[in-house]
C-alpha cells in the first residue's frame, strides 16, 4: 500500500497540538469567567454604600435627641419667672423631658429593631442664671449705676443677645476709634490676664449703621463691624448676637475674640452705660449711651452673690434675674444588631460652640 | 518508525483534550455571578439616589421648621388635616399645602417621583401612624426615610395658610390625634415622619 504520506526517517512528531490549543483555550475561558466576575462584583459593590452599619443613623439619633433636649432647657426656662433661688422647679421638668424623650423615642427606635435609652448625668442640670431686660431702658443696673458688674467668676454664658433702639452716636470721620473714656458704651470681658472691650455705637453722620467694635484692653483695635439698620416701625434698630457673633444677622469676626475666655472663670461688665467710666449712679442724671433690651443666661447659680448683682426682682423696668437651667449632659447608647453606640450629648442651646 | 504506530496515542490525546475542554467550559459557567438580579443594580443606584435626596429634603426641612410645621398643620375646629376631605383621610394628589409640601411636590412629584408621607406617634401604650400623603402603592424599588420631630407643650397648630393659631396649642386642642405622652415635662410626643419614595 502507499503512503499517504513520506514517513520520517528523524522519528520527530508535530508535539501533541491539540492537547496544547485545548489547554490554551481551557485557559481562556476561566480567564474570561474571571473578567466577567470582576465586573459583576463591581457594579455590586457599587451600589452599597458606605455605611453598612448603620452608623449614620445613630448620628441622626444623637442629632434629634440633642435638638429635643435643647427645645426643653428653653421651654423650661421661658416658663419660668422666679428668682427665689430654688432651682428644684426647673431641674424636675427637666429630668423628666430627658425620660420622656427616651421613651418616647426608645419606643420608636425599637420598631426599627433598636435599643435606644437616654439618661441625665450627675451633676446635671447645671443652675444657671438668666439676666435680662425686656423694655427699652439704659443698661444700667438697678441702682443706676452707669457701669456694673453683671457676673464675676463665671464659666460661661449662652444665647447672649442685646437688641439696641437707641445707641449714642460718635461723629468722628473715623470708625472704630472710640475708647473707654469716651461716651460709648462696652461690654468688658476679662479673666484678669486677657481684657476685651466690645463697644456698640451710631456711625452718626458717616451714615453707615451700627457699630461694632473690639479693642484688646490696652487701645489696640482688634476689629470691627458695621451695618445699616433694620428699621421696625418708627425706630431703626440694631441687633447685635454676642453668641453667634453675628451684627443685624451678618457674621461678624471680630465678635469672636472674646470666646477665649468662655471657658472661665471670667468677669463680665457692663461699662459707660450713662456717662463715663466710674461715675456712680450716673443715669439718674446723665444721658443714657444705649437703650434697648437684652438677654443671656451667665453659668452661674443665682445664690452665687457675684451673679446679676445689679439687677432686680421687679417684673418690669429694670434688670432682672431669675434662676434658668444652664446646660445639660445626657448619656446616650444605641444599639443595633450591627453597632452599639454610647456618647455624653451635652446641650446648652445658644451656647458659643454650637 | 511507522505514524500508524501511534494512533492510540493520538486518539488518548484527542480525548484529553475534549475532556480539557469540556471541564473548563463547564467550571466557567460555574463561577460567573450571573444571577436574576445582576442586572438590576442600576435600580439599587436609583434607590440610594432617592434615598440620599429625601434624607436631604427631610433635615433641610427640619432645620428651616417647616416640617414641624407640617404635623401641626392641623383644622382642630372640623377634627383633620387641612384641606383633606373627610372620605379621602390623606391628600391623594400631592403634598400638604405647606411649605414642606410644596418642597416635595417640587423635588419628587415633578420628576416622576411618587411619595407617602407619615407620621408615626406614641398613643397609648402602641405606636400610631396617621397616612398624610397616599399616592398609591409603592413598587418593590421603593425608599424610606425618616426624621423625628419632638413636640413640646406650648406649639401651636398651625392655620390652612400655614400661620400659627394663637389660641390653639397642642394642649388644649379638642380633636388633635397626637395626644400628650410626656408627663411632668415639656415634652409633648415624638413624632417620626417617613417619606416613601418610588419612581413611577
Amino acid at each position: 500500500m502507499a503512503h499517504v504520506k513520506l514517513p520520517t526517517t528523524t522519528g520527530r512528531g508535530r508535539a501533541q497540538m491539540l492537547l496544547v490549543a485545548a489547554f490554551g483555550v481551557a485557559v481562556m475561558l476561566v480567564a474570561l469567567a474571571l473578567i466577567l466576575n470582576t465586573a459583576i462584583y463591581t457594579e455590586n459593590i457599587a451600589t452599597r454604600g458606605s455605611d453598612i452599619s448603620g452608623g449614620k443613623d445613630a448620628l441622626r439619633f444623637r442629632a434629634v435627641t440633642h435638638e429635643g433636649i435643647d427645645g426643653s432647657i428653653k421651654y423650661v426656662n421661658l416658663h419660668n419667672n422666679t428668682s427665689d433661688g430654688n432651682y428644684e422647679p426647673l431641674v424636675k421638668p427637666t429630668k423628666y423631658a430627658v425620660w420622656n424623650l427616651s421613651n418616647l423615642s426608645g419606643r420608636q427606635q425599637a420598631t426599627d429593631s433598636i435599643v435606644a435609652n437616654l439618661s441625665v448625668k450627675p451633676h446635671s442640670p447645671s443652675e444657671g442664671t438668666h439676666v435680662f431686660q425686656r423694655t427699652d431702658l439704659n443698661f444700667s443696673n438697678e441702682s443706676s449705676d452707669a457701669s456694673w458688674t453683671v457676673a464675676r467668676g463665671t464659666h460661661g454664658v449662652r444665647g447672649f443677645s442685646v437688641n439696641v433702639s437707641e445707641p449714642n452716636v460718635d461723629n468722628s470721620t473715623s470708625v472704630g476709634a472710640v475708647s473707654p473714656s469716651d461716651e460709648f458704651f462696652y461690654v468688658n470681658v476679662t479673666d484678669g490676664t486677657e481684657v476685651y472691650n466690645i463697644f456698640i455705637y451710631d456711625d452718626g453722620d458717616n451714615g453707615n449703621g451700627i457699630v461694632l467694635q473690639v479693642d484688646d484692653g490696652s487701645g489696640s483695635t482688634l476689629g470691627t463691624c458695621i451695618q445699616s439698620y433694620d428699621s421696625m416701625g418708627t425706630e431703626s434698630r440694631a441687633i447685635v448676637d454676642f453668641s453667634n457673633a453675628t451684627v443685624q444677622g451678618n457674621t461678624c469676626p471680630a465678635l469672636k475674640e472674646y470666646w477665649s475666655l468662655l471657658d472661665g472663670p471670667f468677669t463680665m461688665h457692663f461699662n459707660n452705660t450713662c456717662g463715663v467710666t466710674g461715675t456712680v449712679d450716673a443715669c439718674l442724671t446723665d444721658d443714657p449711651n444705649i437703650e434697648g433690651q437684652f438677654s443671656f443666661i451667665v453659668n452661674q447659680s443665682i445664690n452665687d452673690t457675684w451673679v446679676h448683682a445689679g439687677t432686680g426682682t421687679s417684673a418690669v423696668a429694670d434688670p432682672n434675674a431669675t434662676t434658668a437651667i444652664y446646660s445639660v449632659t445626657v448619656r446616650m447608647t444605641y444599639e443595633s444588631k450591627r453597632l452599639y453606640y454610647a456618647t455624653d450629648i451635652r446641650s446648652a442651646p445658644g451656647e458659643t460652640d454650637e | 518508525m511507522d505514524v500508524n504506530d501511534r494512533g492510540q496515542a493520538h486518539t488518548v490525546e484527542a480525548f484529553s483534550a475534549a475532556i480539557v475542554l469540556l471541564a473548563s467550559v463547564l467550571f466557567a459557567l460555574q463561577v460567573t455571578a450571573v444571577t436574576p438580579l445582576t442586572a438590576s443594580t442600576a435600580s439599587q443606584h436609583i434607590e440610594n439616589q432617592q434615598s440620599g435626596v429625601g434624607g436631604g429634603v427631610l433635615d433641610e426641612a427640619a432645620e428651616s421648621g417647616a416640617l414641624k410645621r407640617t404635623v401641626l398643620y392641623f383644622d382642630d375646629f372640623n377634627g383633620r388635616i387641612h384641606n383633606i376631605s373627610s372620605n379621602a383621610g390623606a391628600y391623594t394628589n400631592a403634598g400638604p399645602r405647606t411649605e414642606f409640601g410644596s418642597t416635595l411636590n417640587e423635588t419628587f412629584l415633578d420628576r416622576g417621583i411618587a411619595f407617602n408621607l407619615y407620621f408615626v406617634y406614641q398613643s397609648g401604650g402602641s405606636v400610631a401612624t396617621e397616612q398624610v400623603v397616599d399616592l398609591g402603592v409603592p413598587s418593590e424599588n421603593a425608599v424610606t426615610v425618616h426624621r423625628t420631630v419632638t413636640l413640646y407643650d406650648d406649639d401651636h397648630l398651625y392655620d390652612y395658610d400655614e400661620t400659627r393659631n394663637a389660641s390653639v396649642t397642642v394642649r388644649n386642642a379638642t380633636n388633635y390625634y397626637i395626644a400628650d405622652r410626656g408627663a411632668n415635662s415639656p415634652v409633648f410626643n415624638v413624632v417620626k415622619v417617613k417619606l416613601t419614595l418610588w419612581r413611577m
